[in-house]
């Protein structure tokens, strides 16, 4: 593609759970989570600890939620509650006066709650409806596809964790702010940075920002620039810059950090079932399905947290204000009361909603792009990559990582063209 | 039998599509950035209630028995 992202090694490093940029989120954890899941939805479904504890984790851990040492956490695994804590936010909110100097980012969307969220998320969401999908797809999803996959064909084998499922929704993001390549993993570099290259990132857009704000382009940034918010005196006014570079950073660390490893889960799942695989490439209606089950099934990021603001009460077990309450997605996705023999992926099995892409006001904001990034690049890999199967001379990818989770690489042989 | 409705309340969509990702034949997210009906409930459709619960800000009501109810009109 570009020399850019021809730095392999800083592509693997900056997308490579066991990786240093990973450590805090559990990225080098091997073992299968689901067992315990269950058991801990069995005898909970809720208990007073953080996920990592039952799993056996003793690394340092800093993550939604997390450490907080001097909270109590509990967590939800069943559908019923997670879905519960995630939509009730007369409870359980996404921000509190910090108690501790626990540095969480100030002044973002994922922090704010109630009327302030709602602000501030439905100035972007009209750019991430569905109807919007097109816009994603035409101006910065195809082109990198083609030319990820123009790259990648001729060889006859690839990692395609690394060279496809890591670049796309990179690149897509980055597009929309009008970022080249070349700063597109400067950007992936300062996100990745635990909290965070603001520095790098204000080097890099401060000048897109000038510029749109004198002439507004078709693309996300312009979005930004032009958002208009009233304040609490009624007076209107836009974003100021740096509200726009904490805009910008929330959106560009969700962008690239989460459907890459989604993609990669998703494709190691097709080609671990050929006769699937055969079908959805025949049939691309399928994709559908299968990346909604893909999420269902093995969400990359399996649990997020709430804090509690009012005493209340969750399967039975009193929760104090002031606690951090975990909503074990990945286990919620996996009820039994909801899913019949839910550890298998199934994509024909009768489509439920599921809770993989978050629910309640916190909801996936990219959720769509995310959808049409996997949607059309496992559609161009089945199209262009003929015979495609596991490299026999490369271990099978396992799926790793404990917050945050991913293939540790996807590598493939094809029939070269 | 009941004749099916849905009540939207647009003060409480965040226009996150959910809706309209499962029901696209129902539900649409206009340029405000909120839910609107686009076609007609048609009782025991399943992609209806999917995405009546799907809605993350619970801004959708189903009601499944909107005859005996004296036909509630959907609000807008």
């Amino acid at each position: 593609m570009t020399d850019a992202l021809a730095d392999r090694e800083r592509l693997r490093r900056l997308f490579d759970l066991r990786s240093e940029v990973y450590a805090t989120r559990g990225g080098t954890f091997d073992v299968d989570p689901f067992p315990i899941f269950h058991e801990m939805r069995r005898t909970g479904p809720v208990h007073e600890h953080a996920p990592h504890e039952p799993l056996g984790w003793t690394g340092e851990v800093f993550f939604q939620g997390l450490p907080y040492p001097h909270r109590p956490h509990f967590t939800a695994y069943d559908y019923e509650h997670c879905a519960r804590v995630l939509k009730d936010d007369e409870h359980f909110v996404t921000n509190v006066e910090p108690i501790e100097t626990e540095q969480v980012l100030p002044e973002t969307i994922l922090f704010m709650d109630h009327q302030r969220h709602r602000t501030y998320r439905t100035m972007v969401q009209p750019a991430f409806i569905p109807a919007k999908v097109p816009w994603w797809l035409n101006n910065w999803i195809a082109g990198s596809v083609d030319r990820l996959v123009d790259s990648i064909a001729p060889t006859g084998h690839s990692d395609l964790n690394l060279d496809l499922c890591a670049p796309i929704p990179m690149l897509t993001i980055t597009g929309s702010f009008g970022l080249t390549v070349e700063e597109a993993l400067d950007v992936r570099e300062a996100v990745t940075s635990d909290l965070n290259d603001t520095t790098t990132m204000a080097r890099l857009l401060a000048p897109i920002i000038a510029s749109r704000r004198k002439e507004p382009q078709d693309d996300l940034i312009s979005v930004l620039t032009g958002a208009e918010v009233t304040d609490e005196d009624g007076v209107v006014h836009r974003l100021s810059d740096p509200e726009i570079l904490v805009f910008a950073f929330v959106l560009l660390a969700a962008g690239t950090g989460t459907t890459w490893k989604q993609m990669g889960i998703t494709l190691w799942a097709l080609l671990k079932n050929p006769e699937l695989m055969a079908k959805v490439r025949e049939d691309h209606s399928l994709l559908r399905p299968v990346i909604e089950e893909s999420v269902r099934w093995m969400v990359t990021d399996p649990a997020f947290s709430r804090f509690c603001i009012k005493d209340t009460e969750l399967a039975g077990v009193k929760i104090p204000a002031g606690a951090v309450v975990h909503v074990c997605l990945g286990a919620a996705n996996r009820d039994p009361a909801r899913w019949d023999n839910p550890d298998e992926f199934d994509p024909f099995r009768p489509m439920k909603p599921h809770l993989g892409f978050g629910y309640g006001p916190h909801t996936c904001l990219g959720m769509h792009v995310a959808r049409m990034e996997m949607t059309h690049a496992i559609g161009a890999v089945l199209d262009r990559l003929p015979n495609l199967r596991f490299d026999p001379n490369h271990p099978e990818p396992k799926v790793i990582g404990l917050y945050e989770r991913g293939l540790d690489a996807l590598n493939v042989v094809f029939d070269p063209s | 039998m009941g004749i099916w409705e849905v009540l939207t309340d647009r003060d409480r969509c965040m226009g996150t599509g959910n809706c309209v990702f499962i029901a696209p034949h129902v539900f649409d997210v206009d340029a405000t950035g909120r839910v609107r009906l686009i076609g007609p409930v048609e009782e025991g459709d399943e992609l209806v209630r999917q995405a009546v619960e799907a809605c993350p800000m619970g801004a959708l009501t189903l009601i499944e028995d909107a005859a005996e109810r004296g036909g509630e009109e959907s609000s807008s």
